[in-house]
């Protein structure tokens, strides 16, 4: 009961948080994608640089977000930039240029050798090869590599309430620090709903993307 | 075009290993030229430097007299059909669009490429309707092939490069092919270079056969020539020793049926009564009986025929019987007699409607002249 | 190098806060280890396919909650400490690993298990001969998944009370002593990185030769 009369009292605020999440999430996923792709598709020639771009992307993703936005503060405090929006976005671009790195760089180079043989041999260019047949075939797996950032973005700008970037985190943690247990559990719903729905909708909209004929094979084997 | 090879080498590893080495040889304008050898000989390297996915590291490749270093590379492989063995058909892609793919390179009207596309899909026997919209997942593995082959025809190329384009199917699919891919050969008549690893297929489709070692030529004849004449021991040990049938695999039915023959028009003749006065006019004890526009029905016998009312409809005592196309080989002529106990075979058309009978006895001369030869 | 001042003059009770760190996650780990592959083996047993696939479905959908939903929801039922610490951890760690060892069983190919049974194996030695080591691709990486997560979660349950390293940042964070909060992030960083390789130096021995191989292709 305090719960339903909590979120009708807290409306506006409510929605305000969940706008500042999804505020923070669509400013930082374009920029990681706009990042992470071109990168993916850059290093898929070069085996050596492509380990060593792999390596350190997975060595930024392995530190905990609290750790990242604890650097993020003390690195960007001599600039007036260690609190807000600035370091949540840079917080999400920096976790989610794994996934999206890996998938291109995986989706590109996976693609079957028959096909491009049979491509250079039809006559393509390098980049028609990679506009008409690499990435077209890449594209379900780059999208799982979004859903992926998309969903830890979710999880990531949570934490940055701390830093005060607002977003969701705050029901939780405000909550939490004045012990009003309908506040942190509100918090926590929309925060776990959010998640999930953000994996669910990318998920549906993966499948919408995949082109139809790779679809069918897949369904095949 | 012809494509002639200059002293043609590729080097591996600093030059330490020749995977082909300086071979020279003419490829017959709208011949079907088969490369065999054993695996790793350098068939596919040797066909990958005429389109240059191989950059050859000696000698040099002529087509019409003009060396390939003219040529723009991505231009020539427009210009090149290519079918590998992997097919390599593009899975996100329809089969309209993966035939349309080189005649959208070289920016074809979209009308074009349609009536393309159909004519293309008809050549190699699929149904346009029926498989133009359809993804490589949706097509058997023969019918993959197919428009692998449909595909590497798209452009109409002057040259045709294979890469054992039938590898992957099984013997019964793949002699279906080998008919249906003689028989467009036969209308298209291009520059085929052609690579397999199997001895009755290279008999069976080229006019003339190149056989590699080692990265060297070892005899390069046109077929009858490699079969009859084998130019070492390494040549007779990739041919068998059964070369008698294996001859029989190189001709085919059209160059051995004859046409002068007797047959009841059903359309005509609609007793039995005055089906038995013809044969007993032209003295036959059998013969075969035609339907509309010359289908082939089956045969009668005069020993049936007169066991039954003259007033009979001669349809009902009509007997079934197996037939053969044109374009099987000899061989396949003979199973078919030997498995069905025929002493002779009508010959029909893709359309049923009866050309010829074949005479086992022809068979059997034929391949009596081989064992001569074998001698 | 005022940034590490904080870090220099304190370096005991950070080491203290490091070892309160690494022994939480460590028990919550390992249980959710165990559990985790116990759970994913069960629900893929020949026949239980339905059951398999709904504990994929739930991992799958669950595994995209943010951590400090998990920590929010323990603490509104089991309220602070680091008992109920140790449980958000736990439940948050043996997402990762069910639903890894769960797909990795169910993506076993069915020639591989057709073929073993053809040769009379009985279904225990199916599951830890055929089915268990070329799964284990799959399975170390959800085990090395979730300890990565539950040490950077393991910070920020500290606000739950759990002590560790989370609390320096927090402390850090309240007071605006930025080099109070480098402290705090620098070991919980060092700690996730270094167990992280340790983890991958384990996975990499144990994998059999034939397995790395395949994986390489
Ligand atoms: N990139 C390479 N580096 C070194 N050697 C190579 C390379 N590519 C091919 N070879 C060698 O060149 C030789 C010829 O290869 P090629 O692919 O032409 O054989 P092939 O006659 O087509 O055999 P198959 O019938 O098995 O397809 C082989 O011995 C092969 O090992
Ligand atoms: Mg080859």
């Amino acid at each position: 009961m305090e719960f339903f009369e909590y979120i009708f009292d807290n409306g506006d605020r409510i929605l305000f948080e969940l706008l500042r999440h999804l505020q923070i999430i669509g400013i930082a996923l374009p920029i990681a994608i706009a990042i992470g792709v071109p990168v993916g598709i850059a290093i898929s020639n070069h085996k050596k640089t492509a380990n060593v771009v792999i390596y350190i992307a997975s060595v930024l993703m392995t530190i905990p977000s609290l750790a990242l936005f604890g650097f993020m503060v003390a690195l960007l405090a001599p600039f007036n930039a260690g609190i807000g929006v600035p370091p949540a976005v840079i917080a999400v671009v920096v976790y989610s240029l794994l996934p999206l790195i890996r998938n291109t760089l995986v989706a590109i180079q996976e693609v079957d050798p028959a096909t491009v043989e049979a491509a250079t041999g039809m006559g393509m260019t390098k980049t028609q090869i990679l506009f008409k047949i690499r990435l077209p075939l890449a594209v379900p797996i780059i999208m799982a590599g979004l859903r992926n950032a998309a969903v830890m973005g979710v999880s990531v700008t949570t934490i940055a309430y701390l830093i005060g970037a607002r977003g969701l985190g705050y029901f939780i943690f405000s909550g939490l620090s004045r012990s009003r247990l309908v506040m942190v559990l509100v918090g926590a719903i929309l925060v776990g709903a959010l998640g999930i729905g953000t994996n669910y909708g990318l998920l549906k909209l993966e499948e919408l993307l995949t082109p139809r004929g790779v679809k069918l094979s897949r369904s095949k084997e | 075009m012809q494509i002639r090879l200059k002293n043609l080498t590729k080097k591996y590893d600093n030059g330490a290993f020749k995977a082909v080495d300086n071979i020279s040889l003419t490829f017959d304008e709208s011949k079907l030229t088969v490369l065999i050898g054993p695996s790793g000989c350098g068939k596919t390297t040797t066909l990958k430097m005429i389109n240059r996915l191989i950059e050859r590291t000696g000698g040099d490749i002529l087509f019409d007299e003009k060396s390939i270093d003219e040529m723009d590379r991505i231009n020539l492989r427009r210009k090149i059909g290519y079918a590998i063995q992997n097919i390599g058909l593009f899975i996100h892609m329809s089969v309209f669009d993966n035939i349309a793919v080189v005649p959208r390179l070289l920016k074809w009207p979209e009308q074009k490429i349609k009536d393309r596309v159909e004519e293309l899909l008809e050549l190699v026997n699929l149904d346009p309707e029926l498989h133009m919209y359809k993804y490589p997942a949706q097509l058997s593995g023969g019918q993959k092939q197919r428009i692998g082959v449909a595909r590497s025809l798209a452009a109409d190329p002057d040259v045709i490069l294979m890469d054992e384009p039938f590898g992957a199917i099984d013997p019964i699919n793949r002699e279906k092919l080998q008919d249906a891919f003689i028989e467009i050969q036969e209308k298209i008549k291009k520059t085929i270079i052609f690579v397999t690893h199997d001895i009755r297929e290279a008999i069976k489709l080229g006019d003339k056969i190149v056989i590699m070692n080692n990265g060297h030529i070892v005899q390069y004849d046109d077929t009858i020539n490699v079969v009859n004449q084998p130019e070492n021991e390494f040549v007779e040990s990739l041919l068998g020793s059964d070369r008698a049938l294996k001859g029989l695999e190189m001709l085919s039915v059209k160059d051995n049926y004859i046409k002068d023959f007797v047959s009841i028009n059903a359309e005509e003749v609609k007793t039995v009564g005055t089906a038995l006065e013809y044969l007993q006019k032209k003295e036959k004890s059998y013969a075969y009986v035609v339907g509309k526009k010359g289908i082939l029905l089956g045969y009668c016998t005069t020993k049936r025929l007169q066991k039954k009312d003259k007033h009979d409809d001669l349809i009902e005592s009509v007997i079934k019987t197996e037939s053969i196309q044109p374009y099987s080989n000899l061989m396949e002529a003979i199973i078919t007699m030997v498995e069905a106990g025929l002493t002779s075979c009508p010959v029909v058309n893709s359309k049923d409607q009866l050309l010829g009978i074949i005479r086992f006895k022809t068979l059997v001369d034929i391949m009596g002249s081989f064992e001569k030869s074998e001698e | 190098m005022e940034l590490f001042s904080y870090f220099f003059e304190n370096i005991p009770y950070i080491l203290e806060k490091t070892w309160q760190h690494f022994y939480l996650f460590l028990i919550s780990w390992s249980i959710a280890v165990v559990t985790g592959v116990f759970i994913g083996i069960i629900s893929t047993r020949p026949g239980k396919e339905k059951i398999g696939r709904t504990v994929l479905a739930v991992t799958g959908a669950t595994q995209a909650v943010p951590s400090t939903a998990v920590i929010a929801l323990v603490f509104i039922f089991m309220g602070i400490g680091a008992l109920p610490a140790m449980f958000a951890l736990f439940i948050y760690s043996l997402v990762p690993v069910t639903f890894n060892t769960a797909s990795g069983l169910m993506n076993v190919s069915p020639d591989m298990k057709e073929a073993a049974m053809g040769m009379g194996m009985t279904k225990n030695q199916i599951l830890f001969k055929v089915e268990l080591p070329t799964s284990i691709p799959a399975i170390a990486s959800g085990i090395r998944t979730a300890a990565v997560i539950n040490i950077g979660t393991a910070a920020i349950a500290a606000i739950i009370g759990a002590g560790g390293l989370g609390e320096i940042i927090f402390i850090g964070l309240r007071l605006m002593d930025v080099s109070r909060i480098f402290a705090g992030a620098l070991p919980v960083a060092v700690l996730a990185l270094v167990v992280d390789a340790l983890l991958a130096l384990l996975e990499k021995a144990i994998m059999s030769d034939g397995l790395k191989l395949s994986k390489e292709n």
